[in-house]
């Protein structure tokens, strides 16, 4: 198996300016040979880009996409040392194209299977050291040490370049996180703002470690506070004490001043309420004696009045007189009593004569004095009964006879009527008729009941034939010949019979019977007939014979009312002699008669009466004018009858009156005189009483008394007012020591209580200021989220700054990998290659050169053979040129395992000679032995030194598209 | 033989920071800041209401010498309101509230029992039922000592035994070692129920009896994933029953965005979004580690232009303001394709840094390191965090030999 990774075929499908071109490659080396404009470039892109992917739009690389052909890729069919022949196809895509491999086993890969193949080089890694023009060649003296490191260290490895510029860039991030000395860097200032956060922290601490100590001092203070307002109250009540003392103060300089007065005068003796009691007395002594006076003066007037006397014996008989007005006034109306009745009566006996019609009177006098006796008035009564009953029954036999003379009326009328209701011509004529239709009426009934007759025997008949009937069936059932034979003759029979029953009903009924029917009508109707007509003829008779009554009947009434009449008249003329014998005329009324006896018999009994009340009022009238004359006398003054118990009346209540006043009076004086007494006494009394006021004040006179009163009294203010003044220093509890101290003394020691007092205060609300503060930062303390929020922000710090230290190590750490990594390859690679460059070297410059160096600087240096050493930079450029392709070069030889890429060269050799170009050649040749070299030139002159087929015209191929140049 | 019941939790940490975080707002800040007392609450309000018969605490209820005073007075507040409740509370203190601290005490309610330095026990009696609970507070800082030892062997057949241990497995070198000890000893003493404390992560040691890390409550560390909370046990001589009740205010999570055939810029958030949601509905308030998977070409183009951070700032301003919030911490991409460009070069870089040994690792940070004033804030250098470093440089070397 081959070791090189050699192109084979290229298939172009569009790219650039080249269009459906295939190219089939040598192993060795290539020459690609156009003039400008031929498209070596494109080729060499081509296949750039074919391995490596399109340029995407951020790369600055020219893009190869045709203007002309909607194609855009290709193919390139490569030989692989471990994959075998592989086709790469890439065409548009994605952005680096879409790329498909084919390998030799059949298997299909993509970008992954391609970065195999290209064993995970990149276009760049691949670039620094197989594919290089006269650009890179020129720029070797500007490498920097570094740069030529990499170059010289790019065996076997790729990204040298990124690995580089990462290691760089991750030193600088790093830094940026953290510098050992700096400020600025994240992860420093991160540190020192923790540091910060530390110490508040430790402060914040250091506060909460105080909240024990402050519950302590609270608890101190709190102690302290009670003792100092315990101390105060203390001085407040001292500072009281004082206080009232000093109040004090006036009151006692005013005791003093008080007993002192008190003290210089002599106590003054003085009754209780003397002058009071003495005014009293005083008062009362001239009062009583005013009334004595009015008293005495009063008893003169009495005693005057008392020689009028009153006549005691007129008194008693206008008493007795007084007792009689009763009787006097009952007489009185007596009297005209009396004489009101005798009037009335006199009236009535005078009515009850005209009401009997006597007006003489002499006639009354003989009917005052007439009998009458029941036996009389009997007598008389019977003749009234006698006349009366007579008319009665006249009466009576009047009205009869109306009666019967109606009722004879009445029958005529009833007989007119019977007349009228008489029956009718016509029905006389039915009625004559009638016993001729009867006749015949009765034959047609006699025919009918006959017919009806005959019909009985049918039913016989019928029997007989269901007889033949059954005969015959039971005969034939039987096979009785004999029962068959009967049966037959009846059946025979009944035949016969039939027949002849039909002939005897021929006859013609239908008109005897219609007959029948119209005379059974009339028969009815005349049957009616002859009943009324009966009944018509009996009431006719009836009515005759009552007729005949009632004329009889009235016949005899007549005669009885003349009867009647007869004795009426008789009975009239007994009653007329009767009234005579009293002399009363027949002027009498019928009506009055049966009250005659009743009224005659009043008369007598009023005249009886008269006579009695005229002696009644005789007595009466006698009695008063003893009375009337008896007062007369006691009244000495004439006075009518009508007055005179007035006056008496009057005149005996003067005399009574007048007795009592006199009592009065005499009861006064009595009164007046005991009074009198008790007055005179009372005088005594007060009078002494002053007296003993007197003698208890020491003076005699009301004067004196009067001053001793005055003396007494100032000295009782005086007393009252100490005893207030000691009483309100009693009340104010002073203290016996401080009772000694005088104002400036006290006014001294206020002072200095109220220093005190004042200091204490401003200690208490130092105190209580202090606790308030520290009770407010304990709950504040136990309130203060701020620690839990601190150490929460500590935390969150140190997450922080723990994700920038991994940041900061990765970083750190992948540098650091990265130059060890580099170092390493500087270290154990380099020197494997400067002997291989050193080779090239040398055989190039054809031995004028031994060595090429790497200066301690960082740039290269050529040494001669004469040993001298030159900077890369004092070389020729031909030289420069020579020394960079043996650096490639051996390069390449160190990676021939590694990275068996062919060489992509364009066109480097432009500035050597022929020499020069020559020993480039063979090292060419010795090189395309083990590496596929590609090489694009323009130089005809190159076309000399190779063999044709290994020359691909690039002009000709334009010519001839799709022809490939073997 | 009655059951008993009681709520077993550790590691509260209360006020502590959460550690990792940056760059968030003010509100998700505070949120993440409240998430320790939100969930402490959360235990307090589920213990008011389900009346356990006591509660064990074990360990580290603050965050060392960094306790605040709000801290302190919320677990005050708290257990005076389960004394109110009548519900005891078993405290061990443990490596980060140890009782040789100089810090402030806050008294608490008698129905709180704080156990001291020196192993003992705390007898209950709860409906008749004798429960003896050993353990001790951590005397000081550290605890290298096996306390275990101390722990009495279980005599009364009749008692509930409990074990409150703050410490970590003998074998566990992930963790400083605190008070070590070994299953088998544990299990030698008898105990019906082993309550742990002190590591973060929630683990079952054992079974029968149960030996048992209920984790911390609420995570406070990109490495403290997933749902936290506390046990729930109700226990008898013969069995135990644990429930796993969450409390997290704030969870920590993963989340993972399948990107395939995503083309735009706009699928993509949306996809994000969506996850993002997904997550909020089953964990509510998050902190976010976002990978976006499959990545292929088509969609890396996507991060040609713009940055990582710049795609993340972006997602971040999609779920501002979004409750309960969905924070995405960091963006992880995940390409479907290797990179192309891992060329031999690039090979020989990576293999110089795999030859590296510590030493040299070391020697080439050293300037960061031995900074004078820095090196406090900076995170030890260990081997994972040389074998993450190199990762990401290798990620660096990928991503930016590109660029060059």
């Amino acid at each position: 198996m081959r070791t090189l990774l050699t192109i084979q075929k290229i298939h172009i499908y569009g790219f650039g300016k080249h269009e459906n071109i295939t190219i089939s490659l040598q192993d060795g080396v290539t020459i690609f040979y156009g003039m400008n404009e031929a498209g070596k470039t494109t080729i060499q892109q081509f296949i750039l880009q074919m391995l490596f992917g399109f340029p995407t739009k951020q790369q600055s690389q020219r893009k190869y996409e045709p203007k002309t052909s909607p194609k855009f890729g290709g193919q390139l069919t490569i030989q692989h040392p471990i994959y075998g022949q592989c086709t790469i196809e890439r065409v548009k895509g994605k952005a680096t194209g879409d790329v498909t491999v084919y390998t030799e086993d059949g298997t299909k890969g993509h970008e992954e299977l391609l970065a195999k193949l290209l064993y995970g080089y990149s276009r760049a890694s691949f670039e620094a050291i197989f594919s290089f023009s006269i650009h890179e060649l020129q720029g070797i003296e500007k490498m920097s040490e570094e740069e030529l490191t990499h170059l010289l260290l790019a065996s076997g490895t790729t990204g040298i370049h990124q690995l580089s510029a990462l290691e760089k860039k991750l030193d600088k991030d790093a830094g940026e996180l953290f510098k050992k000395s700096g400020k600025l860097p994240l992860i420093n200032q991160k540190i020192e703002h923790l540091k910060q956060l530390e110490k508040t922290i430790k402060k914040e601490q250091a506060t909460i470690h105080t909240f024990e100590a402050k519950s302590l001092k609270l608890q101190h203070l709190e102690h302290q506070l009670k003792d100092l307002y315990n101390q105060q109250k203390t001085l407040q009540h001292e500072w009281q004490q004082l206080t009232i003392m000093k109040q004090a103060l006036p009151l006692i300089e005013q005791q003093d001043k008080l007993q002192q007065s008190l003290n210089s005068n002599a106590p003054v003796q003085f009754p209780p309420e003397g002058i009071r009691r003495y005014e009293q007395l005083k008062d009362r002594l001239t009062h009583e004696t005013l009334q004595l006076t009015q008293l005495e003066d009063q008893y003169q007037a009495l005693q005057s009045k008392l020689h009028l006397t009153a006549d005691e014996q007129a008194i008693e008989e206008m008493t007795r007189l007084m007792h009689k007005e009763a009787t006097w006034n009952q007489l009185v109306v007596k009297e005209q009593n009396l004489k009101d009745e005798l009037f009335v009566l006199q009236q009535d006996i005078e009515a009850q004569f005209r009401l009997l019609g006597v007006q003489e009177k002499e006639a009354q006098a003989i009917l005052l004095e007439g009998t009458v006796s029941l036996q009389q008035e009997e007598q008389f009564q019977r003749q009234l009964t006698v006349l009366s009953a007579t008319e009665e029954e006249l009466k009576f036999y009047l009205q009869s006879l109306e009666q019967i003379h109606a009722e004879l009326d009445n029958i005529a009328g009833q007989k007119k009527q019977l007349q009228q209701e008489a029956l009718t011509a016509e029905e006389e004529h039915i009625l004559a008729q009638w016993p001729q239709k009867k006749k015949r009426l009765e034959q047609l009934r006699h025919v009918q009941l006959q017919r009806s007759k005959p019909k009985q025997p049918i039913l016989f008949i019928y029997l007989v034939l269901a007889i033949s009937i059954v005969a015959v069936v039971y005969g034939v059932v039987e096979k009785n010949w004999a029962v068959i034979v009967i049966g037959a003759i009846l059946g025979l029979l009944f035949l016969l019979f039939l027949k002849h029953a039909k002939q005897v009903e021929e006859e013609p009924l239908e008109r005897n019977s219609h007959l029948l029917k119209e005379l059974e009508q009339e028969e009815h109707l005349v049957q009616q007939l002859l009943a009324k007509k009966q009944r018509l003829e009996d009431r006719w008779i009836v009515a005759n014979e009552q007729q005949r009554d009632k004329e009889r009947q009235y016949a005899q009434l007549e005669h009885k009312i003349q009867q009647a009449e007869q004795t009426s008249a008789e009975a009239n003329q007994m009653l007329e002699n009767f009234l005579r014998r009293f002399r009363l005329e027949g002027n009498v009324p019928r009506t009055l008669l049966p009250e005659l006896f009743m009224r005659i018999r009043a008369v007598q009994e009023m005249d009886v009466k008269q006579r009695s009340t005229f002696k009644l009022l005789h007595a009466i009238q006698n009695e008063k004018n003893e009375l009337y004359e008896a007062v007369q006398q006691v009244l000495k003054n004439e006075y009518s009858e009508q007055e005179i118990f007035m006056h008496l009346r009057a005149s005996y209540l003067a005399i009574q009156q007048a007795q009592q006043q006199m009592l009065q009076t005499t009861e006064q004086v009595a009164h007046l005189l005991s009074k009198k007494q008790e007055v005179q006494s009372l005088l005594q009394n007060y009078e002494s009483q002053i007296a003993q006021l007197f003698t208890r004040a020491n003076v005699n006179s009301e004067h004196a008394f009067y001053e001793t009163f005055e003396h007494f009294q100032q000295q009782q203010k005086l007393q009252t007012q100490l005893q207030t003044i000691q009483n309100q220093l009693a009340s104010l509890e002073i203290q016996q020591q401080e009772r000694l101290l005088n104002g400036a003394q006290l006014h001294e020691k206020i002072h200095a209580l109220e220093e005190e007092r004042n200091a204490l205060q401003v200690t208490i609300d130092q105190c209580l200021e202090e606790r308030a503060t520290l009770q407010i930062e304990k709950e504040q303390l136990l309130n203060d989220e701020k620690y839990g929020l601190l150490l929460q922000q500590f935390e969150q710090e140190k997450a922080l700054l723990q994700q920038l230290i991994e940041q900061w190590a990765s970083k750190k750490m992948l540098a650091t990998a990265i130059h060890e990594t580099l170092f390493r390859l500087r270290e154990e690679k380099l020197p494997h290659v400067l002997t291989q460059v050193n080779a090239i070297f040398h055989s190039l410059t054809a031995g004028r050169y031994d060595k090429l160096f790497i200066h301690e600087e960082g740039y290269f240096e050529a040494q001669a053979v004469s040993g001298l050493r030159y900077h890369v930079a004092e070389l020729s450029q031909a030289t420069k040129e020579q020394a960079y392709i043996s650096l490639r070069m051996a390069l390449a030889k160190t990676l021939a395992t590694s990275a068996p890429f062919p060489f992509i060269m364009d066109d480097p050799f432009v500035h050597f000679d022929r020499n020069r170009t020559n020993k480039m050649v063979q090292l060419m040749k010795e090189v395309g032995y083990e590496r596929q070299i590609l090489y694009f030139t323009c130089h005809e002159g190159m076309l000399d030194l190779w063999q044709k087929e290994q020359i691909v015209d690039l002009g000709a191929l334009a010519n001839e598209r799709g022809v490939t140049s073997t | 033989m009655s059951a008993i019941r009681f709520f077993h939790m550790a590691d509260l940490h209360l006020d502590s920071p959460f550690k990792g975080l940056f760059g968030l707002p003010d509100n998700n800040l505070k949120k993440i800041r409240a998430s320790t007392f939100e969930a402490f609450d959360k235990i307090i309000h589920r213990a008011i209401e389900e009346r356990p018969d006591f509660l064990l605490i074990v360990g580290d209820i603050y965050d060392g010498e960094n306790r605040s005073l709000q801290a302190q007075r919320r677990f005050q507040t708290a257990m005076e309101t389960l004394f109110e409740h009548n519900i005891p509370v078993i405290v061990s203190y443990g490596n980060h509230d140890h009782l040789h601290g100089s810090w402030t005490r806050f008294a608490l309610p008698s129905n709180v029992y704080e156990l001291p330095a020196d192993t003992s026990v705390v007898q209950l009696k709860i409906r008749g039922q004798q429960v003896n609970i050993y353990g001790f507070s951590y005397g000081q800082r550290h605890v290298k000592e096996a306390m275990i030892h101390h722990y009495p062997v279980a005599q009364d057949q009749h008692a509930i035994h409990i074990g409150m241990l703050h410490g970590s497995e003998a074998s566990d070198s992930t963790h400083a070692v605190y008070a070590p000890f070994k299953k088998e000893q544990l299990l030698a003493k008898g105990y019906h129920y082993w309550a742990l404390g002190h590591i973060h992560k929630r683990q079952l040691l054992h079974k029968e009896p149960p030996i048992v890390y209920p984790g911390n409550i609420q995570s406070r560390h990109r490495n403290e994933q997933g749902i936290k909370g506390f046990y729930d046990v109700t226990l008898s001589q013969t069995s135990a029953n644990l429930t796993f009740v969450p409390t997290s205010a704030v969870v920590y999570n993963v989340v993972e965005v399948d990107c395939t055939n995503v083309m735009h810029a706009n699928e993509l958030l949306q996809k994000c979004e969506e996850a993002i949601a997904n997550n909020r509905m089953e964990y509510g308030a998050s902190v976010i580690d976002l990978h976006l998977h499959h990545i292929d070409d088509e969609a890396e183009t996507l991060f040609e232009h713009a940055t990582i951070d710049e795609w993340l700032e972006t997602i971040r301003e999609a779920e501002d303001g979004i409750e309960p919030m969905g924070w995405v911490q960091k963006l992880f991409i995940h390409k479907s394709t290797a990179s192309s460009e891992s060329t031999a070069i690039t090979k020989s870089v990576i293999s110089v840094m795999d030859q590296w040994d510590i030493t040299e690792w070391k020697d080439i940070l050293k300037d960061l390191y031995q900074h004078a004033s820095g090196a406090r804030f900076v995170e030890p250098l260990t081997e994972r965090e040389i074998e993450h470093l190199k990762l990401e440089a290798q990620a660096l070397l990928a991503d930016e030999i590109q660029r060059v």
